[in-house]
């Protein structure tokens, strides 16, 4: 990702505040990206839309999303009172999907937000001391990367039990290394720098250099890995959810509404064609918002 | 190259015994452990004690593991508590379907992806680099398992076109075509995001390469525009390319579970989810220490052809 690069023909430590101004400076070029880019305003839209109706569910959904009603069963979207139609026990599929939100985004964001903290310190920790304690953090993460992430978070779940929390668990470990790679790189380039050296032949300790000089090197990339990455958890979370391994039944996620969708396909294909459109959706809206972002931080980049 | 290919293989080994601890680990952290599993709600303190003696469980853990691993490393991962059979059979029978469908869809993600990062790329800011990026977009951001449910739809219940489930037709002709017929749904499923992500890289790394110098020095040769791409760009700019099958594979050998799942594909991943089902631990160990291995050993071999096609990489190390 995006580590800062040293500006032509100019000393390293000159760079020194504006480096230091890069977790201020994110905030301003991702503005004026968003300013230029319908497309990522949409996205961005889209986001706040969803959270806004997840949030406000019990407000807003017109149903009880777990109450059954079987002589509504499986009616189509249109239907007056339904407008998306009603599952095989007749419970509204517009309620279940808004407070279904609630949970899916939930399970989206907070793993990556966790392991991208997790990942941030182990990196910190690898890149800024170097040596022996680099190199088993380096080995540890190797072996996290042997596995494939949704085989690692099923391993992972289904010894601890199937539920929504264990389920978040497994995300956020399976997520950590590769936030903790990139954190890694970055804070080798930082760590190489002279203002870092500055800092330290004026008395600083190890702690106050990592706060004021390392870590606001590492927020752009932490941020833009994890707007993408979220787009990613999304699904990853609906997956294990649609594999029984997190919500469990009658609780409303977009995952577990797939997964019940499915056995009523060939009558009623909007039970699960209508949660699958909001992952869909949301994932998309993130990975254009974290394209964009990288785009604003790193113009070399966009093409 | 020889020492470069002895030193990859040698720094495998940490990797294969961390994930043989991961393995081993991630079964001891279940509440309860296999012989209550085993002995079932029924059993008395004294049988369960009995059948953790039998299967070594009161020894300290690491006597454990190294029984265990020196077991696996011989080809014995246990028997499955379900039905009672050895668990080595079991996975390696249903892993070749798994591996028929991740090869075909490795196939396909190559064939749609990589001649649409090239079309991209030659074409850039045209309406067909929009599409193909678009279209990336949306690869990326699509649920597989939804995918997969949506193709049944279309082409499985409303076309009947293709099949929605299994391998092979009940009754019938068998055989490639047979194979082949129930093949294209799955694997067309699993090869969205791979084909997504390949179309991407190739798309930049083949951009990247058109700006270099000796593409300049190509067209000031007076080389037609698909010499140049062809024969000078193409070559370099498919390195990055070839890295990322490796990590691709993991994700066609992990999102296999789903598909699997949503088509009924009787392979290792529709297995794995049965045993988690069952809470058949020995199987589910068995098949996540397999797939593991295969993963770090596609890593090794991506790493060798690597080195093999791009000399400077020999001789860093």
């Amino acid at each position: 990702m995006s580590a800062p690069k040293p500006v032509a023909g100019m000393p390293a430590a000159f760079d020194a505040p504006r480096l230091r101004g890069d977790a201020r400076g994110f905030g301003a070029l991702a503005w004026r990206q968003l300013r230029r880019d319908p497309v990522l305003l949409a996205a961005l839209a889209a986001i706040l839309a969803v959270i806004g109706a997840a949030v406000l569910a019990p407000l807003l959904a017109p149903h009880d999303p777990t109450r059954a009603d079987p002589r509504i069963r499986l009616a189509p979207p249109g239907t007056v009172g339904h407008v998306l139609g009603t599952d095989q026990l007749g419970r509204d599929v517009l309620s279940r999907v808004m407070w279904g939100g609630r949970i899916s985004l939930i399970v989206g964001i907070v793993p990556v937000v966790l392991s991208a903290v997790g990942g941030t310190a182990v990196g910190v920790i690898a890149g800024y001391y170097g040596g022996v304690v680099d190199a088993t953090i380096t080995r540890v993460l190797d072996v996290l990367f042997a596995f494939p992430a949704i085989l690692l978070a099923l391993a992972i779940v289904s010894a601890l039990g199937p539920s929504i929390y264990n389920a978040m668990m497994a995300i956020t470990v399976v997520a950590i290394p590769s936030f903790a790679r990139l954190v890694r790189s970055s804070v080798l380039v930082a760590r190489a720098r002279l203002f870092v050296e500055a800092a330290r032949s004026l008395g600083a300790n190890n702690s106050r250099i990592i706060v004021q000089h390392i870590l606001p090197n590492t927020v752009s990339p932490v941020i833009v890995y994890g707007t993408l990455e979220t787009g990613k958890t999304i699904i990853f979370a609906a997956a294990l959810s649609f594999l029984g391994l997190g919500v469990q039944p009658p609780t409303a996620e977009w995952g577990a509404m797939l997964s019940e969708g499915r056995t009523v396909l060939a009558t009623a294909w909007a039970v699960a064609t209508v949660p699958g459109i909001m992952i869909f959706l949301v994932s998309l809206s993130f990975n254009i918002l974290g394209d964009g972002l990288r785009d604003a931080l790193d113009p070399h980049r966009a093409t | 190259m020889l020492r470069f290919v002895v030193a990859r293989c040698v720094a495998t080994i940490p990797v294969l015994i961390g994930v043989s601890l991961v393995v081993f680990l991630t079964m001891k952290i279940i509440p309860g452990d296999a012989a209550e599993v085993l002995a079932g709600p029924q059993a008395t303190k004294d049988q369960v004690e009995l059948i953790r003696q039998s299967l070594g469980l009161d020894r300290p853990l690491y006597v454990q593991y190294v029984r265990w691993v020196s077991r696996a490393a011989q080809g014995n991962l246990g028997r499955s508590i379900q039905l009672d059979a050895p668990v080595t059979e079991m996975v390696l029978d249903r892993f070749q379907n798994t591996l028929v469908l991740a090869l075909a869809s490795a196939l396909l993600a190559v064939a749609i992806g990589v001649p649409a990062g090239i079309l991209s790329a030659t074409h850039q800011s045209s309406g067909l680099d929009r599409g193909s990026v678009l279209l990336a977009l949306f690869g990326n951001s699509m649920p597989t398992f939804w995918l997969g449910l949506v193709f049944i739809l279309v082409f499985s219940l409303h076309f009947r076109l293709f099949p929605s489930n299994g391998m092979y037709s009940l009754r019938g002709p068998g055989g490639l075509p047979d194979l082949l017929w129930h093949l294209t749904l799955p694997a067309l499923t699993l090869c969205g995001v791979p084909a997504a992500v390949l179309a991407r890289v190739t798309r930049s790394s083949l951009l990247d390469a058109l700006h270099d110098d000796y593409v300049r020095t190509a067209r000031a040769k007076g080389l037609t525009e698909a010499r140049v791409v062809v024969r000078h760009a193409l070559g370099n700019a498919l390195l990055p390319v070839l890295t990322l099958m490796g990590i691709q594979a993991g994700y066609l050998l992990g999102g296999s579970i789903l598909v699997e799942t949503v088509f009924s594909w009787p392979g290792l991943g529709l297995q794995l989810y049965d045993a988690i089902g069952a809470r058949d631990l020995p199987l589910v160990q068995g098949g996540t220490l397999l797939v593991a291995i295969v993963f770090v050993c596609i890593n090794l071999f991506v790493d060798v052809l690597y080195a093999v096609v791009d000399p400077r990489i020999r001789y860093e190390t």
